[in-house]
């Protein structure tokens, strides 16, 4: 009796450290994105194109072309910074299967100023 | 025959086995967890910078704005990039208008620069736009975390054959 319930532990012991150690050594190289069981997608967002509109030297709308290496659904976000004045645009579960192109209005309407305006694209898994 | 109670050593090695299943399970569902993370992101903002360019030469203004820039892939990769301009240039009589060198940037993550083009273009007098490709080296569109145009004045004035 006293036998078998020392085995019966000890299998379980082993079987304890192996889920243990399977999971922590998951959790390390997931993060890394480079784990053999587990592996972890990583993304690179693509922009191919930035367009912005003018009228009387404010910036109204922005349309953007934008891909990512990894399929999936991502929230977009496009910031458009000019003479100290920025405005967002955001785009919520862009499926990116494919490349798409996104437009949108900007508020606030900020002055197109010298020496230009640059625009930041982010996306992030919806 | 009257049975026996169990020993009190039964009942250590019952409690031992049942936390060990418990610290079992629970570590198999952190498994779990795991394997259901998302992807991560390796880039997940690129920069683009469109320039604008505003002076005055004896008396003659100039306005150059990038309003566009697209890079042309071909497959994974980049080797043109195509720069939309809208601009407002007054240029003295007998001339047609002024010259504009026209620059773009690839840069990476660290700052370093991928590849790089320009075209010296003759904006005509007026206020137009247009489109004006420049060539790059072939480039992998997933090293491009920054493009940046730039517009210089050539100092000359042109004409238009």
């Amino acid at each position: 009796m006293k036998k078998t319930l020392i085995i019966f532990i000890f299998i379980i012991l082993i079987t304890t450290t192996l889920a243990y150690s399977t999971a922590i050594y998951v959790g390390d190289v997931g993060q890394l994105g480079a784990s053999e069981k587990t592996p972890v997608a990583k993304y690179n967002l693509r922009v191919y194109s930035v367009s912005i509109t003018v009228e009387n030297n404010q910036i109204t709308s922005i349309t953007i072309t934008i891909a990512s290496s990894t399929p999936g659904t991502y929230n977009i976000y496009a910031t458009v910074s000019s003479g100290g004045c920025s405005a967002t645009a955001e785009w919520t579960n862009v499926d990116l299967t494919t490349w798409r192109t996104l437009s949108s209005a900007l508020t606030p309407q900020c002055s197109y100023t010298t020496a230009g305006a640059t625009v930041e694209v982010r996306g992030e898994p919806a | 025959m009257k049975a026996r109670p169990p020993k009190l050593l039964f009942y250590f090695y019952l409690i031992i086995t049942f936390i060990m299943l418990i610290f079992m399970f629970e570590a198999y569902s952190t498994l779990i967890t795991i394997s259901e993370v998302q992807p991560l992101p390796r880039r997940n903002s690129i920069t683009y910078f469109l320039s604008k360019y505003n002076d005055t030469v004896g008396g003659f203004k100039f306005i150059v704005e990038t309003r566009s820039v697209r890079l042309q892939p071909t497959g994974e990769y980049v080797n043109s990039a195509v720069i939309t301009l809208y601009w407002s240039v007054e240029a003295p009589e007998g001339q047609d208008g002024r010259n504009f060198t026209i620059s773009v940037n690839l840069y990476d993550d660290e700052g370093r620069s991928l590849t790089s083009g320009s075209i010296t273009v003759c904006l005509p007098k007026g206020t137009n736009s247009g489109s004006h490709t420049i060539t790059l080296s072939n480039t992998s569109i997933d090293d491009v975390a920054k493009v940046e145009t730039s517009i210089s004045d050539y100092r000359h004035w042109c004409k238009i054959r």
